[in-house]
């Protein structure tokens, strides 16, 4: 009998995974065909470049989903966080190092409000981050009253030093999703992710805390959020006021793009969310070539969305008759 | 219920005048038990009868109201399921308590996972896959289930398997007090038989004593030495086996003589 068990879930497993490089390879190859410019490592690298701050956003934001919660206050913490640290910096005169570190506190603190909101008060996280993105993007507004704030060219170089045509910046990106993909399957903490996102019940029964655990997750996506801000002021070379809005959904988009349900527990950061990123760019970057205008791509990136989605709910479903139909044998 | 068991043998865990209320709502109310060692006790009762109520209580998913808990003669405070596990108190849950996208192993080790011992294991609190897939394989093995793949994910074994593994669980962490509840539902016949027989096998090779909560009678009568019955959270009975029947026992729950 080879259509044993273990058989059905490793082709499943494959299934869904090589559907993600099925993807990727057709929308790669896709874009080559139909314009020739797309085809380079000059546009590859380029739109890997242009995607290090959203992959930063959403390689904290997918551990907050792993565990069934949402962030959507991460484009605001993207925003907030620089923010803060651009005016120290520029117009307090703080030293660099000081300010970059004070960019990352802000998202902790964001990320750790965010926590306590979800975990203590026992708001919906949806509902909790609603409102928290609006209260961070206000503090921001605040805090520049209008103004745009730029950065010292040390900064802004920083972001675009290139080896060859390769952007050191891709690899900083892939350290930090290697990472935390290290801490997701191989720790603890990352397993009981996985593990709250499946089941909170049983995982309070066998002991796990499991507001510590959501908590953290929220942490780790303000600190990633904060991270993608500062790499985002860097690029743009100067903190604008409009800069992380609509962030968070893109970063959604990637996530679900990526094959992380919605639902908690399964998807993966590599090659998951990675592929799920580089789709998404690779398909911005190939209509840039084809001359789309950019009003079109909320259309592309909401369709996207949506076949996503339904995939996913498709998985649930399959996944669910699997469950039933296997308790008899 | 004073009997030659007082004398000869050692109470495990004792209850008294247990209450656990949600509100106005007294879904255990005044309980006293005793367990003792190698001895399976079974916890009947209707829907409702604050069976669950009282398990969830020995195995700290709620707090108590009221009462007093020794396990080997000792008071005890159960505030949380970690307390529980760390008195020798494991459950096996009705609905298994397993995480189904996660394997077996990890299932077996969920909250009590094995760091790697190296340095690097150490420092970054990596877990040890191989390890505990080879203790999983060997637990499962020594109940006589053979799971072909401890690396599958419990969401595809059969009812029978899940079950397997939620009681290896138990075994594997050397409960001495082991409680099992509703541990024959949804499951085969053939199933079913198993794993009462894997009940008598850990209490006459591993030395635990169990409590055992069923709606099913006569799963209760086949490996119970003692019955205990419930009825709107005051137990209303306590009979040894051998000094009672079914229509007995269903009379006590139901109130009707």
């Amino acid at each position: 009998m080879f259509w044993t068990q273990g058989f059905k879930e490793k082709l499943f497993i494959s299934l869904s995974l090589s559907r993600l490089f099925l993807i990727a390879i057709v929308v790669f190859f896709g874009f080559s065909l139909l314009t020739k410019k797309f085809l380079s490592l000059t546009n590859l690298f380029n739109f890997m470049h242009a995607s290090v701050p959203l992959m930063f956003v959403a390689t904290g934001l997918t551990i907050v989903v792993l565990a069934r919660n949402l962030d959507i206050s991460v484009g605001s913490v993207a925003f907030l966080a620089p923010v803060v640290g651009s005016t120290l910096l520029v117009r307090y005169g703080f030293p660099l190092p000081l300010s970059v570190g004070v960019v990352l506190l802000v998202g902790l603190l964001a990320g750790l409000c965010n926590g306590l909101i979800v975990t203590r008060l026992k708001v919906n996280s949806f509902i909790a981050t609603l409102g928290t993105m609006m209260v961070f993007r206000g503090i921001g507004l605040q805090i520049v009253k209008g103004r745009t704030i730029g950065l010292p060219s040390v900064l802004s170089n920083l972001s675009s030093v290139r080896f060859g045509g390769f952007y050191w910046d891709i690899l900083v990106s892939l350290v930090f999703l290697i990472f935390l993909h290290v801490v997701h399957t191989r720790t603890p903490f990352g397993r009981y992710v996985s593990a709250v996102g499946s089941d909170p019940d049983v995982c309070r029964r066998a002991g796990i805390d499991v507001d510590k655990v959501v908590l953290l997750s929220f942490l780790l996506s303000g600190l990633f959020a904060s991270v993608g801000g500062l790499w985002l002021s860097m690029q743009l070379g100067s903190v604008s006021l409009r800069m992380g809005i609509g962030m968070e959904f893109v970063a959604l988009a990637s996530i679900v793009i990526g094959g992380i349900s919605l639902f908690g527990g399964e998807g993966s950061l590599f090659p998951g969310l990675l592929l799920g990123v580089y789709i998404l760019y690779m398909i911005e970057s190939g209509l840039n070539y084809l001359g789309v205008s950019p009003y079109f791509y909320p259309f592309v990136r909401g369709g996207l969305i949506f076949s996503a989605m339904y995939v996913d709910s498709l998985r649930v479903r399959l996944t669910k008759e699997g469950k039933t139909s296997s308790v008899k044998g | 219920m004073e009997d030659w068991r007082e004398a000869s043998r050692k109470v495990v865990l004792e209850v008294k005048g247990l209450c656990k209320f949600f509100g106005g709502i007294k879904a255990v109310n005044n309980v006293d038990f005793k367990l003792y060692e190698r001895e399976i006790v079974g916890i009947v009762g209707d829907n409702g009868a604050g069976k669950s109520t009282l398990i969830k209580v020995l195995s700290g998913v709620y707090e108590k109201t009221a009462g007093k808990i020794f396990v080997h003669g000792q008071e005890v405070e159960i505030r949380n399921p970690g307390d529980a596990r760390r008195l020798g108190i494991e459950t096996v849950y009705q609905d298994q308590g397993l995480i189904p996208i996660f394997d077996a192993a990890s299932n077996l080790f969920l909250g009590r996972e094995k760091l790697q011992e190296g340095f690097l294991g150490r420092v970054f609190k990596l877990v040890d896959d191989k390890f505990m897939i080879q203790e999983t394989e060997r637990t499962l093995s020594s109940l006589g289930i053979d799971i072909k793949d401890a690396r599958s994910k419990v969401l595809y074994l059969s009812g029978g398997q899940r079950q397997t593994v939620a009681i290896g669980r138990a075994v594997y962490w050397k409960g001495k007090i082991l409680i099992f509840d509703e541990p024959t539902n949804n499951l085969g016949v053939k199933q079913e038989r198993r794993v009462l027989e894997l009940i008598k096998r850990i209490r006459d090779e591993l030395g635990a004593s169990i409590i055992i909560i069923s709606h099913n009678i006569a799963h209760i009568f086949e490996v119970v030495d003692r019955i205990i019955v419930l009825r709107n959270g005051e137990k209303v009975g306590e009979k040894l086996k051998t000094e009672t029947n079914p229509a007995e026992i269903v009379a006590m729950i139901t109130g009707v003589s």
